[in-house]
C-alpha cells in the first residue's frame, strides 16, 4: 500500500473512533464512579449462596440441552444446504447463488432476536430458545460447511468415477471422506458456541438457566446471582476445554493412531452430553410442529413495515455501529499484551501466563448479555456498559487469536536481527510486530463485524444501541417497527461483514 | 479387450483435439502414447472410459460400442477401465488401506452390502485382497499410514494398487512417472509390463519422458500432433525423423521457441 494512503485510512480510523467513543460515552469517570458501585456489588455477591444447588444444576442442564438439540437440528438442516451451496458441488448456479444469499440474511440477525421473535409467535420457554438456535446455527453453520466443501480436492473424485462407482459410494468415500474432519470441527465449534448462546437466551425468555439468572437480579439478590454465574462458568469452560480438545484430534491426528486414552475420553464426554440431551430435553416438541403456522403469522405481522420512525431507528443503528467500534478498539488495547503473554514462544514466566490463559478462558466462556447486565448495575445504563460488556468477551477471543499468530510466526528473521545486535524493542517491533501485523488486523475486523451484531442486542438489558428500540416494540405489540428494525439490522450487518470480508481479503 | 477407435473427432471451442483417429489396440498389448502437450493424447485415453465424449466417431471396447449418453453402460465401462493419475488422485488425509478399497466402489453389490460400504464398512474378503494387492506393489507394511505422510514413487503405487483392485481388463495411465524422477518412474512402468504379463490386461500408458520408452517397457508407440494419428509402431521404430515430425525440432526449441502455440 502507497505510504501516503496509508496515513490518510489511519487518519480515518482515528477520527472514527474519537467519533465512536464520544457517541458511546466511554469514558475514564464513569468507571471512576462505578469503582465503589462495582465493590459493594461483588460483596454483596459473596458469598454466593448454593441454596437452590440442585434447581440450578438441573436448569443448567436443561440449558446445554437447548444448546445441544439447536446444534443437532440445525446440523441436519445446514448439511444439505451446504453441500448444494458449495461451488464445486452444486447442481447450478442458481442453487448456490439462492442458498449462500439466504445464509448471508440469516447470519446478519443476531440469535437472541431469533428468541425474541420466537418468544412473540410460539410460547415463552425452551422451544423457543432450540429454534433461535436452529436458525442461528443454519447462518453460521452452511457456511462453514459450503467452505468445507468447497475446500476438498476434486482430483480423487475423478479417481472414484473412473471406478465405475455410483453416486452414493462417489458422494461418501471421495467427497465426505475428506470433508468430514474440517465439517466435523466446525460442528464442534458450533455445538460450543451454541450452549454458552443458550444461557444468555433466557434473559428475553427463550428458557434455560438465563430466565432464572435474570429474575434473580432483577430483585437484586446478588448471592443467588453469583452462585448462577460460577455454575455457568464451570461447565462452560469445561465443554470449551473438551470441545477445544477434541477438535484439535479430530484435525490433527490421523484417522489409526493409536491415541485410545484420548479418544475414549472425548468419546465418554459426549456419551454424557447425550445422555443430559435426552433426559432435560423439552417434553413439548410436540408443539414445534404447532408452532410453524404461528411463525409464518409473526413474520407477516411484520408486514407492511411502518417507517414512521426510522429516522430515530437510523440514528440509534448509528450509535450502534459506534459501539461496535469502541468496543472493537478497546478490545484490541486489552488484548495486545495479552496476547504477547499468552504466546508460548514470548518468554513470560509460567504462572503468569497461567493466570493469563485462565482469565481469557473466562472472558470468553461468559456471554456478552451477561457482563453487560452486571456492567449495567455497576456504570449504569447506556452505551458505554454495553461496550465495555463486548470488549470483555471479544477479548477472550482476540487475545487468543493474537496469541496464535504470534506463535506461529517465522522465528528466522528475528535471528538475523539478533545478529545485529538491535535492542528488544527494535526486535518486538521489526522482527514480530511487522509479521504479525496483516493477520491482527484481519481478526480486528472480523470482531467488528461480530461486535456489530452483538452491538444490536445490548439494548435489551438496557446497555445501548438498537436493541432498546426492538425489545420495546416486541412489548408494545407494534410488531411492524419491530420489522423495520430487524430489516435495518440484516442490512447494517450485511455492508459491515461485506466490507469486512472485503479488506480481509486484502490483508490476507 | 479389445479396443477400436474409429473416426473419432473432438473439438474444444476453436482447437481440433482429436482429428479423425483411427487404431485398433489388441487384447494384452502395452502401448504408449506420445506427443506435445495439446496434441490429443489425453483426450483420446478419456475418451475410452468416457470421461470426454466425442463429437463424431465411435470407440468399440470388446465389441461393444460406447454409448455415452447411457450412463449405466459408461459406469459398467469404467469398472472395466481402471485409470491411474500423474498428481495420482488418492485421498490424502486418510489411509492406504481406505484408497486401495475404493478401487471396488464400481463392483455390483446387493443392498445389504451396499449399505455396508455407504457408511465405509468393506467385507472381510476385498480388504483381504486390497492387502495381497498392497504387497504385490511392496506397500504391505503401510496399510495403516495416511497418504499424506508417503513419497512420490509411494503414492503412485497406492494409485497402482488401486486400479488393480478393480480387477481391470484395461489400464490407462495419464502420465504416472511426470511427477516422478526417472528411477523411480522406471520401476513404475516395469510394475506395469509385470501387471500386464500377470493378468494379460491392456495398458495404455501417456507419457512425456521420452528416455523412458523402450521396448522392455512397450510393444507399441503411439505418436500424436495436432489431433492427428503421424506415428504407429514398434519403440524401435522410432527414428530421429519421426521424433521431430511429432516434437518439432528438439535441439532447437530449446533456445529459440518462445512459449507460441502449441
Amino acid at each position: 500500500m502507497n505510504k501516503k494512503v496509508e496515513y490518510i485510512l489511519w487518519i480515518i480510523a482515528f477520527s472514527v473512533t474519537l467519533w465512536s467513543f464520544q457517541v458511546s460515552q466511554v469514558s475514564m469517570t464513569a468507571l471512576i464512579e462505578g469503582y465503589q458501585y462495582g465493590i459493594d456489588l461483588i460483596k454483596e455477591m459473596f458469598p454466593p449462596n448454593f441454596k437452590n444447588f440442585d434447581t440450578i444444576v438441573a436448569l443448567l442442564l436443561e440449558t446445554v440441552a437447548m444448546g445441544v438439540w439447536g446444534t443437532i437440528i440445525g446440523t441436519i438442516i445446514s448439511l444439505p444446504l451446504g453441500f448444494l451451496g458449495a461451488r464445486n458441488l452444486s447442481p447450478n448456479t442458481m442453487v448456490y447463488f439462492l442458498i449462500n444469499e439466504l445464509t448471508n440474511i440469516l447470519r446478519s440477525i443476531p440469535d437472541i432476536v431469533y428468541a425474541l421473535m420466537f418468544v412473540v409467535s410460539i410460547a415463552v420457554g425452551s422451544l423457543a430458545g432450540i429454534l433461535a438456535i436452529v436458525f442461528a446455527t443454519i447462518g453460521l453453520l452452511t457456511k462453514f460447511y459450503i467452505e468445507s466443501f468447497e475446500s476438498i480436492d476434486m482430483k480423487p473424485i475423478e479417481a472414484i468415477k473412473s471406478t465405475g462407482s455410483s453416486y452414493a459410494y462417489m458422494l461418501r468415500h471421495g467427497i465426505f471422506e475428506q470433508a468430514l474432519p474440517l465439517i466435523s470441527n466446525h460442528t464442534l465449534y458450533l455445538l460450543d458456541h451454541n450452549i454458552r448462546i443458550a444461557m444468555a437466551l433466557g434473559l428475553v425468555g427463550a428458557g434455560g438457566i438465563g430466565m432464572e439468572l435474570y429474575g434473580e437480579l432483577r430483585y437484586f439478590n446478588y448471592d443467588k446471582v453469583a452462585a448462577m454465574l460460577m455454575c455457568i462458568l464451570v461447565i462452560l469452560s469445561l465443554i470449551d476445554r473438551v470441545s477445544n480438545y477434541a477438535r484439535d484430534i479430530i484435525l490433527h491426528s490421523s484417522k489409526h493412531n493409536k491415541e485410545y486414552f484420548k479418544k475414549s475420553f472425548v468419546a465418554i464426554a459426549f456419551i454424557a452430553l447425550g445422555i443430559i440431551s435426552m433426559m432435560y430435553s423439552p417434553a413439548e416438541f410436540a408443539s414445534l410442529i404447532s408452532g410453524i403456522p404461528r411463525l409464518y403469522e409473526a413474520i407477516t405481522g411484520f408486514f407492511p413495515l411502518d417507517f414512521k420512525r426510522v429516522n430515530a431507528f437510523a440514528f440509534l443503528m448509528l450509535e450502534t455501529i459506534a459501539m461496535a467500534i469502541a468496543a472493537t478498539v478497546i478490545a484490541i488495547g486489552f488484548s495486545l499484551p495479552l496476547g504477547f503473554i499468552l504466546a508460548k514462544n514470548i518468554k513470560v514466566s509460567a504462572p503468569i501466563r497461567i493466570i493469563v490463559a485462565e482469565f481469557i478462558n473466562f472472558l470468553r466462556a461468559m456471554p456478552d448479555l451477561l457482563f453487560a447486565i452486571i456492567l449495567v448495575s455497576v456504570i449504569g445504563l447506556g452505551p458505554y456498559a454495553g461496550v465495555l460488556a463486548i470488549a470483555l468477551h471479544v477479548t477472550g477471543f482476540l487475545a487468543k487469536f493474537y496469541a496464535e499468530t504470534i506463535e506461529s510466526i517465522d522465528e528466522k528473521p528475528i535471528e538475523a536481527l539478533n545478529s545485529t545486535g538491535s535492542s528488544k524493542l527494535h526486535i518486538l517491533y521489526h522482527g514480530y510486530f511487522k509479521q504479525i501485523v496483516p493477520l491482527f488486523h484481519s481478526y480486528n475486523l472480523y470482531m467488528l463485524d461480530r461486535n456489530v451484531r452483538a452491538s444490536t442486542t445490548m439494548g435489551l438489558v438496557g446497555a445501548g444501541g438498537i436493541g432498546f428500540e426492538l425489545i420495546m416494540s416486541i412489548k408494545l405489540f407494534e410488531y411492524q417497527q419491530t420489522g423495520t428494525i430487524i430489516l435495518l439490522i440484516i442490512i447494517v450487518v450485511s455492508i459491515i461483514s461485506k466490507v469486512s470480508s472485503y479488506f480481509r481479503k486484502k490483508l490476507v | 479387450m479389445k479396443i477400436e477407435i474409429q473416426n473419432l473427432s473432438k473439438t474444444f471451442g476453436e482447437h481440433k483435439v482429436l482429428d479423425h483417429i483411427n487404431l485398433t489396440i489388441k487384447q494384452g498389448q502395452r502401448v504408449a502414447f506420445i506427443g506435445l502437450s495439446g496434441s490429443g493424447k489425453t483426450t483420446l485415453m478419456r475418451s475410452i472410459n468416457g470421461f470426454v465424449t466425442p463429437d463424431s466417431g465411435e470407440i468399440f471396447v470388446d465389441g461393444q460400442k460406447i454409448d455415452y449418453s447411457c450412463k449405466k453402460q459408461l459406469k459398467e465401462l469404467r469398472a472395466n477401465v481402471a485409470m491411474v493419475y500423474q498428481l495420482f488422485n488418492l485421498i490424502e488425509r486418510t489411509t492406504v488401506l481406505h484408497n486401495v478399497l475404493t478401487g471396488t466402489l464400481g463392483k455390483k453389490r446387493d443392498l445389504a452390502e451396499s449399505v455396508a460400504v455407504s457408511i465405509g464398512f468393506f467385507k472381510k474378503h476385498d480388504k483381504k485382497k486390497a492387502k495381497d494387492i498392497l504387497e504385490f506393489v511392496k506397500l504391505q507394511d503401510k496399510h495403516d499410514e495416511r497418504v499424506d505422510s508417503l513419497s512420490g514413487g509411494q503414492k503412485q503405487r497406492v494409485a497402482i494398487a488401486r486400479a488393480l483392485m478393480q480387477e481391470p481388463k484395461i489400464l490407462l495411465a495419464d502420465e504416472p512417472t511426470a511427477n516422478l524422477d526417472i528411477k523411480t518412474g522406471k520401476k513404475i512402468l516395469k510394475l506395469f509390463s509385470k501387471i500386464n504379463e500377470k493378468e494379460h490386461l491392456t495398458t495404455i500408458t501417456v507419457i512425456h519422458q521420452l528416455e523412458l520408452i523402450s521396448e522392455k517397457y512397450f510393444d507399441r508407440v503411439v505418436g500424436l500432433a495436432h489431433g492427428k494419428l503421424i506415428f504407429d509402431g514398434h519403440p524401435k521404430e522410432l527414428t530421429h525423423e519421426i521424433l521431430t515430425s511429432i516434437y518439432g525440432d528438439l535441439e532447437s526449441s530449446e533456445d529459440d521457441e518462445e512459449f507460441g502455440d502449441e
